[in-house]
């Protein structure tokens, strides 16, 4: 069974239409880049599959593990192993990183049936994820994502994704504004939660992040559309000649 | 006939019965006090409160003048949802001192009933009592705002009719190690008012900690809520800060939809004295508070903190005055407020720095939280400044929760009510950061975690039951 099926997904935000058809069908085990050109309708896509109130759906459905993902609540989409590491993580002033992931750890534990680790349990695998991005105690000790650079923001959201080990992860953009060193770490934490239960959406304008993470299927969104699947060579393509000549393909200039 | 002329008439009838129930030296103030009422009235019309006080004070309630004992037993009373903070508790049932549970003697200061304090110390009770409340403050400058903070009115009705409260006294260089806590609740079986009087004087280099809580007790055979009486506390409360002194004074309150509380807070800080102030509100009926807070030497020092958890039909109203009248001050107000259902509040804070006090640094912020689209905040800041080399700020805000926050977290598996309660808690933590009672500090977020879930109504049900 495909662990992501979208069929025929319209959107829209404040009354716009960003959305116009989108399809797609993800398997177990599989890695999906999504390119396209500014605003058009990437980050609409990770906002529509992780239920951001802000978008409307106004066609269409998304079969999430065989059951209707839009009628889930955001938190429940989170238990039931969706991930979305944020363009623009949110600062949120007075709520310590240890609260914030210990209430979503043991939220998504209770939901699973699981017992709720305790404070040294908790802990422990804190220290243990927190390695995996090179993630300082420092940050882990303060509000969440409040005065981080804008690498450590990044490297937090892999670090939160370490905790939660998604079924479904969705990376937006999570490359840009990232240093080659700290592109190499979150690649790495990336690649170190792959497996063959695990699948990922890959939001990206560089290269350097698919070398790393190597995804098997391509896909070009323009006009809140698929506009073309691929493998690995049209990423390659697209890096190398831009998106004009996939413009060209579909009639336009 | 005027709510004033009804108090002042009550008073002439029934003056020999109020004396001997009190002390001279508290009898000794009544007379002007008729004066400044008679003068002052109840009722100044000001568009940016919610509290009706002209209503409140208007209705029909007993008072206790002629002492009778209120049927209580303070050990099994209730329980506060601050306990243990300290070895000294001491209890105010409605404005009458009734003990406490000092196990250790310590002679070196005073903690007790005003009327036996008045009676045993006559000369330092002339000294201090009704000698903020009872002067209108002349603020020094024609051009300044006509606008007063404090009413002179309800001060002085109170001075009318008060017979007895609490006192601390700590003589100068005495300090007092542990947290002083005073538990005052509000009880009757009708409609009632009760004339509460605090006067707190720290010595010179003196230093102390008090904490009150405001309680109101639910009678057990009332099952309908529509038949519970109405408690009316008026409360003027006195504090003196003696040179480099210093003092804490929180106060929490936990009152039920039908208690009133009408309170003033007058502070006089001398040199280099230090105080911290706070107003911590998790329920309320229909409050305000007025603080008048004077820096009268340099290097006097305050913090001012507010806070105030709001549903319901709850009504709260904080008016603040700040009065920078020497150089080389600091004053630092902090005030938030989280208002949900149909609840009202509001925040109005004034600065004065007067000619002069140059060199002074104060600064004031107010930010609100409106749940619902019902909820109203009300809030006016007011920085007056007639001395050249100063620090001032001000800011005040009303937003709703981030809902880019909430949304974040949520996808990261915390539900929605969870987020909403850490996004709550978290927009009041600085407001609690500051208190320097270590063990009120763990307790206070404790009790607002535990308001914002909505767990708090029902504990105190239970706690008033007995």
């Amino acid at each position: 069974m495909a662990l992501l099926e979208i069929k025929n997904l319209h959107a829209s935000v404040g009354g716009k239409e960003i959305l116009r058809g989108i399809n797609l069908t993800i398997n177990p085990g599989e890695v999906h880049a999504v390119m396209g050109p500014n605003g058009a309708g990437k980050s609409t896509l990770s906002a529509i599959l992780t239920g951001n109130p802000q978008y409307e759906v106004t066609g269409g459905e998304i079969l999430y593990k065989g059951q209707d993902l839009l009628a889930m609540k955001p938190e429940q989409r989170a238990w039931e192993g969706i991930f979305l590491s944020f363009q623009y993580p949110v600062e949120i002033p007075g709520v310590s990183m240890v609260n914030f992931m210990r209430t979503a750890v043991n939220s998504q534990r209770e939901y699973r049936g699981e017992k709720a680790l305790t404070a040294t349990e908790f802990l422990k695998l804190m220290r243990e994820k927190r390695a995996v991005v090179q993630l300082d105690n420092k940050l882990a000790n303060r509000s969440v994502n409040e005065g981080f650079s804008g690498g450590e923001k990044k490297r937090n959201e892999i670090f939160q994704m370490a905790m939660l080990e998604p079924t479904l992860s969705i990376l937006d953009e999570t490359d840009s504004g990232l240093d080659v060193d700290a592109l190499r770490i979150v690649s790495e934490g990336v690649n170190r939660l792959k497996s063959a239960e695990r699948s990922s959406i890959v939001i990206t304008h560089y290269q350097k992040l698919l070398e790393y993470v190597q995804p098997q299927f391509v896909h070009i969104v323009y006009k809140g559309r698929i506009v073309k699947d691929g493998g690995p060579e049209l990423g390659d393509r697209i890096f190398a000649e831009g998106f004009d000549w996939i413009k060209k393909e579909l009639g336009e200039e | 006939m005027s709510a004033e002329k009804q108090y002042i008439d009550l008073y002439r009838s029934q003056k020999a019965l109020i004396d001997a129930n009190s002390a001279p030296a508290l009898n000794a103030c009544r007379e002007e006090a008729a004066q400044m009422l008679e003068r002052e009235g109840l009722h100044k019309p000001n568009d940016f409160t919610h509290v009706d006080s002209e209503q409140l004070l208007s209705a029909d309630y007993l008072i206790n003048l002629a002492r009778h004992e209120v049927p209580t037993n303070r050990e099994d009373l209730f329980t506060c949802a601050v306990p243990e903070l300290s070895t000294n508790v001491h209890f105010l049932c409605n404005e009458q001192y009734i003990g406490n549970t000092d196990k250790i003697n310590d002679s070196r200061f005073f903690a007790g009933s005003l009327r036996e304090f008045a009676k045993q110390h006559p000369e330092i009770v002339k000294e201090y009592y009704n000698r903020l409340a009872g002067r209108k403050l002349d603020t020094g400058d024609k051009r300044s705002s006509k606008f007063e903070t404090c009413s002179p009115g309800e001060a002085a009705l109170n001075t009318l009719l008060c017979q007895d409260g609490f006192v601390l006294y700590v003589p100068a260089g005495v300090e007092v190690q542990k947290p002083l806590q005073l538990i005052s609740l509000l009880r009757a079986v009708d409609d009632f008012m009760a004339v509460q009087r605090l006067l707190v004087i720290i010595g010179d280099n003196a230093k102390a900690s008090l904490l009150v809580c405001e309680h109101a007790s639910l009678l057990p055979k009332i099952d309908d809520a529509s038949q519970f009486p109405d408690l009316l506390s008026l409360q003027t409360t006195e504090i003196f800060v003696g040179k480099h002194a210093t003092l804490d004074f929180y106060c929490l309150e936990e009152h039920h939809e039908h208690a009133y509380r009408l309170g003033q807070v007058y502070v006089r800080l001398d040199e280099g004295a230090n105080v911290d102030l706070g107003e911590y509100a998790l329920t309320a009926g229909r409050t305000r508070n007025r603080v008048q807070i004077e820096l009268t030497a340099p290097d006097a020092k305050i913090q001012l903190y507010g806070m105030a958890a709001l549903d319901g039909s709850q009504q709260l109203d904080n008016l603040t005055f700040i009065d920078h009248q020497a150089p080389d001050c600091q004053s630092n107000e902090l005030f938030k407020y989280v208002l949900d259902e149909q609840a009202k509040g509001s925040f109005l804070g004034r600065i004065l720095v007067r000619k002069g006090s140059d060199k002074t640094d104060a600064h004031q912020t107010d930010r609100n939280l409106c749940l619902t689209p019902d909820t109203r905040m009300v809030a006016r800041p007011e920085l007056e400044i007639y001395a050249d080399d100063v620090k001032c700020s001000h800011g005040a805000t009303v937003g709703q929760l981030d809902q880019q926050a909430l949304f974040y977290m949520r996808t990261r598996g915390i539900p929605e009510e969870e987020a909403r309660m850490l996004l709550m808690f978290a927009f009041m933590s600085d407001v609690i950061d500051g208190i320097r009672i270590e063990p009120l500090k763990d307790r206070l977020k404790h009790l607002i975690e535990k308001r914002f879930r909505g767990e708090l109504k029902q504990q105190c049900n239970g706690c008033f039951t007995r």
